[in-house]
């Protein structure tokens, strides 16, 4: 939990659990809306 | 198979919880195990090739020492398997086969079968039992995309092996994190709202849109090959297992060599282990060393001509790079701007060297390259 980590340093624990977990939904919502579309293949060789 | 499916995240979850749900003594049987039975849903015919591997390395490398000659036999059917179904799966072959797939995971399992054979060889791995060997080889979540993790650090990791939650829970946020390159920041940012943006991207027809598509293209790479591989590096977590890394920012490298130590870890440091250090003990040349040690990593990609010029261009590249750096090193007394600025122009030749290869590498032929190459120089 390195975000966790760093903002426990400066903030009460119970502010960086919620700031913690914002963060992740955050990240969590934009990928399941991105992964709705259609997924493009980058070319890297044929491995 | 791809990563950003459903299926792929019910074999993850799935995966976890039965691994853990095994006593401790059966987890990693019952993990290479899981990974042969995702192989045969997925494609039998590659769950075969890679078993017939895993069988013929465990006892070709059977002894207490190998020597040369069982060694050059103990590597020919890893070796020859990845030659023979890269060439068949060539876009130049002309072959009846020509479009053949290549067996799942078998670009990376081969080397990982290589790694074993050559470092029984060194002495510095005693003989392995086929089901510790098939614990190794079949380990889920590097199988298909990597990293080429190496069997020292696996074992060691196997035997002091217990649950963990703060691993666990770094495993899930890896996971999270290669899901945002994968799809947030790869796929819709920049395949989707950039490469839209940039005007004629799919079919640049200025220096500026060949330059802006350029960029697109080796960032996406990025997003979603370091994506993938953080999903890989968090599922192994999740498994209690830590697998090594396989980049380090690399677009931060202000030289070519150092793009090269932090691009692809697992791989180039592979091939700096045994191909770099043999051609080296060979022929006591690093600049022959560096171009030979590109080329294979080139045609370890794609056994294709573009690939072969791919890694001449960055085998001279480096090569060129270290005999400038050893020819004008930086002055003992150099002001401290000097050096700022030496690192800046490192850095903006190095990522345009890469971006271009990137390109350059995607064109189906020479005649392309050259087109290409020619748009980006003098605008069409």
């Amino acid at each position: 939990m390195w975000l966790y980590t760093r903002l426990a340093w400066v903030l009460p624990s119970s502010v960086a659990i919620v700031l913690t977990a914002f963060w992740f939904a955050v990240l969590l919502i934009a990928v399941l809306f991105c992964a709705v579309e259609p997924q493009v293949q980058f070319i890297y060789g044929n491995l | 198979m791809t990563y950003v499916s459903v299926e792929w995240l019910g074999w993850l979850a799935g995966t976890t919880a039965l691994f853990w749900a095994c006593p401790a003594r059966l987890r990693f049987q019952a993990l290479a195990l899981i990974t042969l039975v995702f192989l045969v849903v997925k494609s039998p015919p590659s769950a075969l090739v890679l078993l017939l591997l895993t069988l013929l390395t465990a006892t070709l490398t059977r002894g207490t020492r190998l020597e040369g000659r069982q060694t050059l036999i103990a590597l020919a059917p890893a070796a020859a398997s990845l030659v023979f179904f890269k060439l068949l799966s060539s876009a130049e072959s002309e072959d009846l086969l020509r479009g053949t797939l290549i067996p799942l995971g078998l670009s990376f399992y081969t080397l990982r079968c290589m790694h074993y054979v050559l470092e029984r060889y060194m002495g510095r791995i005693e003989q392995k039992p086929l089901p510790d060997l098939a614990e190794y080889l079949f380990f889920l979540p590097t199988i298909f995309i990597g990293p080429i993790h190496r069997y020292p650090a696996f074992d060691r990791e196997r035997r002091r092996h217990r649950w963990d939650a703060g691993l666990f829970s770094d495993g899930l946020e890896r996971i999270l994190y290669g899901y945002v390159k994968i799809t947030v920041i790869g796929n819709f940012l920049i395949a989707q709202v950039y490469l839209d943006w940039v005007p004629g991207a799919a079919e640049p027809a200025t220096s500026l849109d060949a330059y802006l598509a350029m960029l697109g293209i080796g960032f996406g790479l990025y997003m979603q090959f370091s994506g993938a591989s953080d999903v890989a590096i968090g599922f192994a977590r999740l498994l209690g297992i830590r697998v090594m890394e396989n980049f380090d920012w690399p677009f931060l490298s202000t030289s070519l060599p150092q793009f090269w130590q932090r691009w692809h870890i697992s791989l180039t440091s592979w091939a700096r282990e045994y191909v770099f250090a043999g051609v080296t003990s060979l022929t006591r040349s690093p600049a022959l060393s560096a171009i030979a040690t590109m080329v294979v990593i080139g045609l370890w990609h794609e056994m294709s001509l573009r690939y072969l010029l791919w890694g001449l261009y960055h085998g001279l590249g480096i090569a060129v790079w270290q005999r400038v750096a050893r020819r004008w090193p930086p002055a003992p007394q150099e002001p401290a701007a000097l050096g700022v600025l030496r690192r800046v122009f490192g850095w903006l030749l190095t990522l345009h060297f890469v971006m271009l290869g990137f390109l350059l590498v995607r064109q189906p032929d020479l005649a392309s390259m050259l087109g290409v190459l020619r748009l980006l120089v003098m605008g069409g």
